[in-house]
């Protein structure tokens, strides 16, 4: 197909997030949706990490030439990125605990039968 | 059913993004790149670029980072539930199984 | 969660276990001279709760006192920059630059692997009910 020909490697990442996010649409587990969300997070990290990429680049230390240095701007931020998503998903895991040890319950259909009796 | 409506949505809503991406051609100047590489290791004695960003130039970032993981621990020590609050729920469990009623 | 406890496992991971620890610490306080710095080395220090528990799954360590120290940590990671870098004081003084950023580095390699380790800890060590659910 000639589309594949238009497609380059960040798109791939922008792919993972709309994967992620045909998971949390229509998964019928609440740990899976949970999941999801997570790899809706990581998709954006990745595709953020890819920006300005150059062939050959060495790491951002004092030991490589300056016109040979790969960006170090994006990995700073996505540092804190990645430990943001991490906070994220233990807070909703600790109240998914609550909520299914109160109800009894890890799918969403029955929890919702249950909240409305 | 709506397992293939919501895969049709996302798909279109993909090919959408990526031809919208892929038809625009934009050279955006790398400011931030030349600065921090050229003055990293003047303004800051520090050998990694990445260290001098995150705590010289970007220390806010730092700062609020660590301030939203205790946030988020504190909150996980307060939601998850103790082991005397599952007493209850025990017992009204037993209840539910000895009057043998379906909970759905 | 309890199966028949595997004896090979519990001896390589203690014989492993000072060597992450030290691996830990290197990648804390070279931060500002080789790629790793704070958050790197705090997830290998946190690692390190994670291994106790899998091997040896007893409640030993009060997980109060850690986050404690974590609450400790964050106060002094919030007040130093404040003090020290927001007022200009570092830039007045070249030489203690480098101190300044291997302190930083300790205090947020610290934090996050108390924090993280915390985290495991009080949802691995928890006693709930599991009879009457039907899914």
């Amino acid at each position: 197909m000639a589309l594949l020909e238009y497609l380059d490697i960040s798109d791939l990442a922008v792919g993972l997030f709309f994967i992620g996010l045909y998971g949390a649409m229509t998964q019928r587990n609440i740990i899976k949706t949970i999941m999801s969300v997570g790899i809706m997070d990581l998709a954006a990290v990745v595709f953020f990490m890819l920006a300005n990429y150059q062939d050959g680049a060495g790491p951002p230390i004092s030991g490589t030439p300056v016109d040979r240095m790969a960006d170090p701007v994006p990995q700073a931020l996505m540092i804190t990125a990645i430990v943001i998503g991490v906070s994220v998903i233990a807070m909703c895991l600790a109240t998914f605990m609550r909520v299914a040890y109160r109800y009894g319950t890890a799918d969403w259909n029955i929890l919702i039968r249950r909240l409305e009796k | 059913m709506r397992l293939a409506l919501s895969a049709l949505f996302v798909a279109a809503v993909f090919l959408m993004v990526t031809f919208i991406t892929n038809t625009h051609d934009e050279e955006l100047h790398p400011f931030l790149y030349d600065y921090m590489t050229e003055r990293f290791e003047e303004d800051t004695a520090a050998r990694n670029a990445v260290a001098a960003i995150l705590l010289n130039y970007r220390m806010y970032d730092t700062m609020f980072e660590a301030l939203i993981l205790l946030a988020a621990i504190i909150g996980m020590n307060q939601f998850l539930p103790v082991p005397s609050e599952l007493q209850s729920l025990r017992q009204r469990d037993a209840q539910d199984l000895d009057q043998g009623g379906d909970r759905t | 969660m309890t199966g028949p406890e595997s004896s090979i496992i519990r001896v390589v991971v203690g014989l492993l276990y000072p060597f992450i620890l030290l691996l830990g610490f290197y990648v804390i306080i070279n931060g500002h001279y080789t790629p790793g710095g704070g958050f790197q080395g705090g997830s290998i220090l946190a690692s390190l709760f994670i291994a106790r528990y899998v091997v040896f799954p007893v409640e030993d360590i009060d997980s109060e006192i850690l986050h404690l120290a974590q609450r400790f940590v964050l106060s002094l990671l919030l007040l130093g920059p404040v003090v020290l870098l927001f007022t200009g004081g570092v830039h007045a003084h070249p030489d203690y630059r480098a101190a300044y950023l291997t302190l930083m580095d300790i205090l947020i390699g610290v934090q996050v692997g108390f924090g993280l380790g915390v985290a495991v800890l009080r949802f691995a060590f928890f006693k709930g009910v599991g009879e009457s659910w039907r899914f």
